[in-house]
C-alpha cells in the first residue's frame, strides 16, 4: 500500500513561533485516499497544512511528496483579487496551476459550480460562499495530485457541500490524494466519502495519534493520475505575472493616474515655496522633478504586495510553484511601465512651467523613466518588508531614502548639462536593480509568508 | 583546533562565559588608553600652527569617524554569518553593533561641525565626506528601526541581516555618487590640512585615541550583545542559572 504513497511525513516536528505543538507527526497518504485532520483550535491544523504546502526548496526534510511541486492548497483566503472579473480570475488561477487554457472548460466549470450567472461579475460582487465555490472550481480543474484543504465546509450551503463531495470523490477515485483539516468530521458529514479515508490524525497532544479509517475495506491504492500540465520555465512564469498585472490595471485604470496627479501637485507646490523667479525655477527644476517623482513612487510602491498578500494570492503563487523571484521581476517591469511611463510623460509638459528648454524635455522624460525603474525596484524590496510591519510606512521611507540618493544625484545631473554619462549610469542602475532586487525581495517575501 | 573554538563560540552559554571574561579587560583597556590619549591630546601635543587649539577636537573626531564605518563592516560580517549559519550569537552581535555605530556616526558629525565652525567658518558644508556621513547615520537609524518593527525575533534577525547586507552593497554606490555630485556642484572641496606634516607625538596620540575608541566600542557592543542574549534565552537552563 505504501508503494504509491503520494505524501509521506516522517516524525515531523510542528511549532508555532517558539511554542512546540507536536514533537513528531508521522503518516502517509497513498494515492486514491484522503487523510482527515482533527483537533481543537490552535492545535496546529493549519500550521501542519502550511508546512506540507511549502515549495520544494523550503520543504521540511521530514516531508516527502511524490512529485514535489504537485500540490494545491485550499486555504482560508481565496487568493482572488476582488477587482477582477470572475471568468478572468478563473482563467488566471488555472493558468497559475499549469492547466492549459480552455474557454469551454472554464464555462462548463462555472456552470457546474453554479456560477454561470455571475460570468460578467467581479469577484467583489460574489458572496463568501460563491467565492468558496469558485475556489472549489479552481481546485477541481487544477490537475494537481495532492490537495491540502483547510476547513472546506465553511460558508458552503448544502448544494455546495454536495459539490465538494463529488469533486473530492472524483479526485480520489482517479488516484489523487488529499489532507483535509476540519472541525466537522468529514466521514460523518459526508458518509459517501468515508470509504476513501485512509486515517484520522488528531492533533492537540505532543505525540498525535493516527487513528484507523472508519471504513476498513477500502479500494486498493491507485497509481497517481497523469494530468495534462504545462511545465513552465521562468519566461512563462514572467509572462503569467505580466498578464495578471495587465488584467489588474485594466480592472482599475483610474489607479494608473494617481501617482502622476500626485507628482503634478507636488511639483506645482514648489514655486509657492521658492518664489516665481524664472531663473531660480529653471535651476531647481531637476531637483524638484526628481524629489517629487521619488515621493510619488515611494507612496504608491510601499503597498506593492499588500493586496496580494492579504487576499492570499502571494501564498497561492508560492504553493503553485511560481518562483517569487519571477513574480517580483514581473511586478517591477509592470511598475516601471504602469507608474513610470505616465510619470515620465506627464513630466514633459509640466517641465515647461519651470522653463526647462525644449530640447531637454525628452531627455528629462527618458531619464525619469529610467530612474523610476530603479526606484520601483527599490520600493519593492521595502514593500516586502512592509508586509511584516504594516504600521511602519514612515520607517520604510527612512530606510528607502538613503538608497535612492544615487538615482536622485544622477537623475538631476542630466538636467544640469552633462547628459550621456548620467544617462548611462541611470540605465545601468535600472538594469542592476532589475537583476538583483528580485532575488533579495523574494527572500524577504518568503519570510513574510512563513 | 582553532576553528573548533570559534564553532563552540556560537553556542550562547559558551559565548556568554567567554565574553564575560573578555569584557572587563576591554573596559579597563579602553579607559586607561582613553585617559592617556586624552591627557596627551589636551596637554602634551603642541598647538597646531594653522588651526590653533581647536584642532584637538580631531583626537575625538577621527576615531569616531573611523569607527562609524568600521562598525558597519563588522555588523555586515555578523549579518552574513547569521544568514549562513542562523546562530543567535551572530544575530545579537549584529544587532549590538548598530546602536554603537549610530552613536559613533552622530558623534563624528557633531565633533566635525564643532571643528568646522572655527576652522572653515561654518558648522556644515555640503562636502562629499560630510554628506556621506549623514547618509550613513540615516542608514543606521533605518536599520535600528527595522530591528524594533517586527514581533517575531527570528524573522527580524534574518531581515536585519538582509538589509544590513543591502546597505553594505549600497554604501560604496552612495559614496561614489555623492563624490560625483560634489564635484558637479562645487569646485574645490576642503580637506584637512596635511596628514604628513603631523608631529610624531600627534600621530601617536591619535593612534592611542583610535585604539581606545576601538576597545570602547567593542566593550559596548559586547555588553549589549550579552544582555540581549540573556533576554532571548531567559527560558533556557544556563540563562536561568546566570540570572538566579
Amino acid at each position: 500500500m505504501t508503494a504509491a504513497a503520494i505524501l509521506e511525513v516522517n516524525s515531523l516536528p510542528l511549532s508555532r513561533g517558539k511554542r512546540t505543538l507536536a514533537k513528531a507527526i508521522t503518516f502517509a497518504v497513498p494515492g486514491g485516499s484522503y487523510l482527515e485532520l482533527q483537533g481543537p483550535n490552535g492545535s496546529g491544523k493549519t500550521s501542519l497544512l502550511r508546512a506540507l504546502a511549502y515549495p520544494p526548496a523550503l520543504l521540511d526534510p521530514h516531508v516527502r511528496r511524490l512529485d514535489a511541486a504537485d500540490v494545491f492548497y485550499f486555504g482560508q483566503s481565496s487568493g482572488f483579487r476582488p477587482e477582477l472579473g470572475v471568468s478572468a480570475q478563473l482563467a488566471l488561477s488555472l493558468a497559475l496551476y499549469g492547466a492549459p487554457a480552455d474557454a469551454r472548460r472554464d464555462r462548463s466549470l462555472l456552470e457546474r459550480f453554479g456560477l454561470a450567472r455571475h460570468l460578467a461579475h467581479r469577484i467583489r460582487q460574489l458572496s463568501q460562499g460563491q467565492v468558496r465555490r469558485l475556489m472549489l472550481a479552481v481546485m477541481a480543474a487544477s490537475g494537481r495530485t495532492l490537495w491540502l484543504i483547510d476547513e472546506p465546509l465553511n460558508a458552503l450551503d448544502r448544494d455546495a457541500i454536495a459539490l465538494f463531495e463529488s469533486v473530492l470523490a472524483e479526485h480520489v477515485s482517479r488516484g489523487g490524494a488529499a489532507v483535509i483539516a476540519t472541525h466537522r468530521p468529514i466521514h460523518l458529514a459526508l458518509p459517501a466519502l468515508a470509504v476513501y479515508c485512509c486515517g484520522i490524525l488528531c492533533l492537540g497532544s505532543p505525540s498525535p495519534q493516527l487513528q484507523p479509517a472508519p471504513v476498513q475495506d477500502r479500494p486498493t491504492s491507485l497509481p497517481p493520475p497523469q494530468a495534462a500540465r504545462i511545465e513552465r520555465d521562468g519566461w512563462h512564469q514572467l509572462l503569467w505575472v505580466l498578464r495578471r498585472e495587465r488584467l489588474l490595471a485594466l480592472a482599475r485604470p483610474q489607479d494608473l493616474a494617481w501617482p502622476s496627479v500626485f507628482h503634478w501637485m507636488v511639483v506645482t507646490l514648489f514655486p509657492f515655496g521658492l518664489g516665481s523667479d524664472p531663473e531660480l525655477l529653471e535651476r531647481a527644476a531637476g531637483g524638484v522633478f526628481w524629489i517629487s517623482a521619488l515621493l510619488a513612487v515611494l507612496i504608491g510602491a510601499t503597498r506593492f504586495f499588500e493586496a496580494d498578500f492579504e487576499h492570499g494570492a502571494l501564498n497561492d503563487c508560492q504553493t503553485a510553484g511560481l518562483s517569487l523571484t519571477w513574480l517580483v521581476t514581473g511586478k517591477i517591469i509592470a511598475g516601471g511601465l504602469l507608474i513610470g511611463l505616465p510619470l515620465a510623460l506627464s513630466s514633459m509638459p509640466l517641465a515647461l512651467l519651470f522653463g526647462v528648454p525644449n530640447h531637454l524635455l525628452p531627455i528629462l522624460g527618458g531619464s525619469l523613466w529610467l530612474g523610476v525603474m530603479s526606484l520601483v525596484a527599490g520600493s519593492c524590496l521595502f514593500a516586502a518588508l512592509g508586509l511584516m510591519a504594516r504600521q511602519a510606512q514612515v520607517v520604510i521611507c527612512l530606510l528607502a531614502i538613503p538608497v535612492f540618493v544615487p538615482v536622485l544625484i544622477f537623475g538631476t545631473a542630466v538636467l544640469n548639462g552633462d547628459i550621456t554619462g548620467p544617462l548611462l549610469t541611470l540605465s545601468s542602475l535600472a538594469l542592476l536593480s532589475l537583476v538583483t532586487v528580485p532575488i533579495v525581495t523574494a527572500k524577504v517575501l518568503a519570510l513574510a509568508l512563513e | 583546533m582553532q576553528s573548533n573554538f570559534f564553532v563552540r563560540l556560537s553556542s550562547p552559554p559558551v559565548f556568554f562565559n567567554a565574553s564575560g571574561k573578555v569584557l572587563p579587560w576591554l573596559v579597563t583597556g579602553s579607559l586607561i588608553l582613553g585617559a592617556i590619549g586624552l591627557w596627551s591630546a589636551l596637554f602634551v601635543t603642541p598647538t597646531d600652527a594653522q588651526q590653533g587649539e581647536v584642532y584637538r577636537v580631531l583626537y575625538v573626531h577621527v576615531p569616531t569617524a573611523w569607527m562609524s564605518m568600521l562598525l558597519y563592516v563588522v555588523a555586515s560580517f555578523y549579518a552574513a554569518l547569521h544568514l549562513v549559519f542562523r546562530t543567535s550569537v551572530s544575530a545579537v552581535m549584529m544587532r549590538a553593533m548598530l546602536p554603537t555605530g549610530a552613536w559613533m556616526t552622530a558623534l563624528a558629525l557633531v565633533t566635525g561641525s564643532l571643528w568646522g565652525k572655527p576652522t572653515w567658518g561654518t558648522y556644515w558644508i555640503w562636502d562629499a565626506r560630510l554628506t556621506f556621513e549623514l547618509l550613513l547615520l540615516f542608514i543606521y537609524l533605518g536599520l535600528i528601526a527595522v530591528a524594533s518593527l517586527i514581533e517575531d525575533e527570528r524573522k527580524t534577525d534574518q531581515l536585519l541581516g538582509v538589509f544590513t547586507l543591502v546597505g553594505l552593497v549600497n554604501i560604496p554606490l552612495i559614496y561614489f555618487s555623492v563624490v560625483f555630485w560634489n564635484t558637479l556642484h562645487q569646485g574645490a572641496s576642503l580637506s584637512m590640512s596635511g596628514g604628513s606634516k603631523m608631529a610624531p607625538i600627534m600621530k601617536i596620540t591619535l593612534f592611542v585615541c583610535v585604539f581606545a575608541m576601538w576597545l570602547g566600542c567593542a566593550a559596548l557592543a559586547m555588553a549589549r550583545a550579552r544582555w540581549q542574549l540573556l533576554e532571548r534565552e531567559r527560558e533556557s537552563a544556563w540563562a536561568g542559572s546566570v540570572l538566579a
